[in-house]
């Protein structure tokens, strides 16, 4: 599915470079925010329906809320101490790491609401996350406590990390995975534009 | 925006209080799937007429791989540092009850 993703924006960056003219800008990007409203919509239903989130919480208790939590923070602040190094402005570094390995939506958010150049980095930074975050999941289970292996992989944890998580650790911690990942696509949509309004 | 967070949160309501019904949803499946490739495409070609990006794609490269490996590295540490001494054990939480 991934691969599929990949191919559909490799053959439009393509066909941005030797095909489309400059003026069909306009045009794309009222393609991009209508695309991005349905597919809101839907992404929405989704968060909507999973009622049985809510019934876990109360079982386990609030303080699962601190996974999630955490990982936003630790992503944030983790970007922000970066931007010094590779000198990006603050608030940029701040968006493309809430996007939490999410790419799709937070590199097309960050896009429209502030450059291209910054929604290319979004998109490969977030990208790479979930990459590293596949590679490291093994790793941190084997030499770590297994709480740790749901932080690399973000809001990733509720799909394509979860069989991973679930593989390498325990059925418990996929449960908290999955609630993290939750609670983290959640916040997405709102924490990215939050940002992006500094800049 | 702000239209768009109208579109989420109207979605989340429809999901939470099962105002479509399952059978409906099911026949519109592919639709957010659909609209991603086609969104990401045009992102895509957004990237590919736009000369300064493909000229420094290097410096791009570099900067998001930073990010990633920075907002991971401060995932792992707020983890240990709100919830290294924590446990989830489910037994345990339900002796507690």
């Amino acid at each position: 599915m991934t691969i599929t993703l990949l191919v559909a924006i490799a053959l439009g960056i393509i066909m941005g470079l030797y095909v489309f003219p400059e003026y069909m800008l306009l045009f794309i990007d009222q393609g991009v925010t209508f695309g991005l409203c349905i597919m809101l919509f839907f992404v929405g239903i989704d968060i909507g329906k999973n009622k049985e989130v809510f019934n876990k919480i109360k079982i386990l208790g609030w303080k699962i809320i601190l996974i999630p939590l955490s990982i936003a923070i630790g992503s944030i602040v983790g970007a922000i101490c970066i931007s010094f190094i590779i000198k990006l402005p603050l608030w940029e570094a701040a968006a493309v790491g809430s996007g939490m390995g999410w790419y799709s939506l937070s590199a097309v958010i960050i896009d429209q609401l502030h450059s291209t150049q910054l929604g290319a980095i979004g998109f490969l930074s977030n990208v790479i996350r979930e990459l590293l975050a596949i590679l490291l999941l093994p790793i941190i289970a084997k030499y770590s406590k297994h709480l740790y292996t749901i932080a690399p992989a973000g809001a990733t944890a509720m799909d394509t990390t979860l069989p991973i998580i679930a593989r390498y650790t325990s059925s418990e911690i996929a449960v908290l995975a999955f609630i993290s990942g939750v609670v983290l696509s959640t916040m997405i949509p709102f924490l990215v534009p939050f940002f992006l309004q500094f800049t | 925006m702000s239209i768009m967070l109208v579109f989420l949160i109207l979605g989340i309501i429809i999901g939470f209080f099962d105002i479509l019904p399952k059978k409906y949803l099911d026949k519109f499946k592919a639709i957010p799937y659909i609209s991603l490739i086609f969104i990401l495409f045009l992102m895509g070609s957004k990237i590919g007429m736009d000369k300064k990006i493909i000229q420094n794609i290097n410096i791009i490269g570099f900067k998001a791989f930073m990010i990633a490996i920075g907002s991971i590295i401060g995932s792992l540490g707020f983890i240990k540092l709100f919830l290294g001494r924590v446990s989830f054990s489910m037994e345990r939480q339900e002796e507690n009850r």
